[in-house]
Parts: C-alpha cells; structure tokens; sequence
C-alpha cells in the first residue's frame, strides 16, 4: 500500500496546486484558498502515513490499522464543526469542513482501494 | 455608503466567481442550485459567495415555497463610482464605523455561535463581551443571583467571575443578593 498510497498523496496534492495556481490567475482567490486547504488535508494524512510507515517498519497491516485509525480521529472534529456550523447556518464554516470531509471520503476511496489491490 | 463599506464591495466584486453570480442575477433572479448548474460550481461554493454578496450589500435573499430566491439590490449596483468618489468623509461616522469593526472583532474572537469562548484578559475587551452579556438582562427586572448564575452560565460556564466583573463594570447592580440591570450612561 505505501508506495502507491505516497504516490496518490503526491498525486492529489500536485493537482490541488496546479488547480489553485490556475484559479488564482482567474482572480477567483476564495476558490484558490479553498484548493489549498485540500492540499493541506491530503498533506496531515501523508505526514501521517509516513508516519505510521517509521512506527510500523516492515508491518504492512499495522501501519495500515495506524493509518485507517487516524483517518478517523482526525476528521471526528471537522464532523463536529461541520454538524454545529450546520445549526447555525455559518455558510462559511459549512463550506469548509465540508472540503476537509471530502477529501477524507477521497482518501477513504482510494487509499484502501490501493492496499486491497496489492494484496 | 461609508468608505469602508465601498472598500468593503469592491472586494467582494474583484472575484471572478462572484461577478460570473451577479452576471447570471442580472438576468433573473435565482436559487443556489440553478446558478450552481449555471457556473459549473458547487451548491456550497455556490452559497459561500452569496453569502459574501449579500455581507457587501449587493445582493438579497427570499424564501419562496421551495427555494431561497436571490436576487440583485440594484440600487446599490446603480450608484455610480464618481458617486462614490464625491462623498465626504464624516469623522464622527469613521470613528463610529471603526469602533464597530474593533467590536465585531472582538465578539468575533471570543464567542461562537453565542458561546463565550474564554474571557478576554485585556479590560477594554472584557467590556465589549459583557455588554453583550447584559443584553440579556432587562432593565426594569430584579434578579435573584441564581437567575443572574443561569442567564450567565448561558454564555460561560465560570459565571461567578463574569457575574463579579459585571458588577464592577457597572453594568449590573446588587444589593443584598438582588440584581438589576443598570442604565448605560
């Protein structure tokens, strides 16, 4: 799983760059923000798998539970905000976590997709 | 319009997107969805700039039997910039203009979604969120300190700080164990 799921953490931050940059030349710059703070969500779940990778060195499958662990701890508190933002109708705040929920469920799709693919 | 609130517009216009929505209300009026379809944005991207539109006064909203309808408010669109240009600065309302913006920013910081966040450790922002805090009391009502505890607690839960300090700020007052709400002077 790792060197593929490195190369999809790559991959999906090099594409939210390119998309920032691009939307930023288009003076579209609260789009823009928005690209960057899916590259920085892609960016904790990278850090956090080479971290799991030097924890785990050699141990596939608990890196992988270290991972899928963390992958739900960590949004636990962007569910919340997004759920109390909702209640108060924070238009700002909504759109927001509702970024960082989607670029878990795209982590979610893939990067297991990725491990059950190599085994 | 103040010069804030002019600086305030031409931010929000200098965005693609957004012209792109004011382009499409210019033609009719329309839900968040529809112009979603329209732009090739999201819903939510949608609704943030809406949001964004309708701060800067441009723009308005009205539930209808199945959709918030958004709609331009063309007499801010119709002042000219030469307009603009011609007002003279009034003092007293830039002085009244920037107070405001230092409260929003103070409320801002320390409460969400009317919870006090923590108390401010500087004097002159602790004000600003007590006076918050005394709105909820009315003027011509005497409170015994459990009420007083739960209209605070409301807020924060270390009401008995808050309930000292807003005796020493003269914003309520006590006798015995009665409160009251006291006049602004």
């Amino acid at each position: 799983m790792e060197k593929q799921a490195q190369d999809f953490f790559d991959r999906r931050i090099a594409d939210c760059v390119k998309e920032q940059k691009r939307l930023q030349q288009e003076e579209r710059r609260d789009e823009a923000d928005f690209e960057k703070i899916k590259a920085n969500v892609y960016d904790i779940f990278r850090t956090v798998l080479s971290a799991a990778e030097r924890k785990y060195d050699g141990d596939g499958s608990r890196a992988r539970e270290f991972f899928a662990e963390r992958l739900d701890q960590i949004p636990a508190a962007w569910d919340a905000a997004l759920k109390k933002a909702s209640a108060h109708g924070d238009v700002r705040a909504i759109h927001i976590e509702s970024i960082k929920l989607a670029v878990v469920k795209d982590i979610r799709e893939n990067i297991f997709q990725t491990g059950e693919e190599k085994r | 319009m103040t010069e804030n609130e002019a600086i305030a517009l031409f931010k929000c216009l200098s965005d693609k997107s957004r012209l792109y929505i004011l382009k499409a209300l210019v033609v009719e009026d329309m839900y968040v969805e529809r112009l979603a379809e329209r732009l090739d944005l999201s819903a939510s991207t949608v609704s943030f700039h809406l949001k964004k539109l309708t701060e800067a006064g441009l723009v308005t909203s009205a539930r209808t039997q199945y959709y918030t309808m958004y709609s331009l408010k063309r007499d801010v669109l119709e002042t000219s910039i030469l307009d603009l240009l011609k007002e003279k600065p009034d003092e007293a309302a830039q002085q009244e203009e920037r107070e405001a913006k230092y409260r929003k920013k103070v409320l801002d910081a320390f409460f969400q979604y009317g919870k006090l966040k923590s108390i401010p450790a500087q004097r002159k922002k602790e004000r600003i969120i007590l006076e918050v805090i005394a709105q909820s009391f009315a003027f011509e009502k005497r409170y015994t300190e459990r009420e007083v505890n739960l209209i605070i607690a409301d807020f924060y839960d270390d009401f008995c700080t808050l309930r000292r300090d807003m005796i020493s700020e003269g914003l309520l007052a006590r006798e015995g164990s009665v409160y009251w709400r006291v006049e602004e002077r």
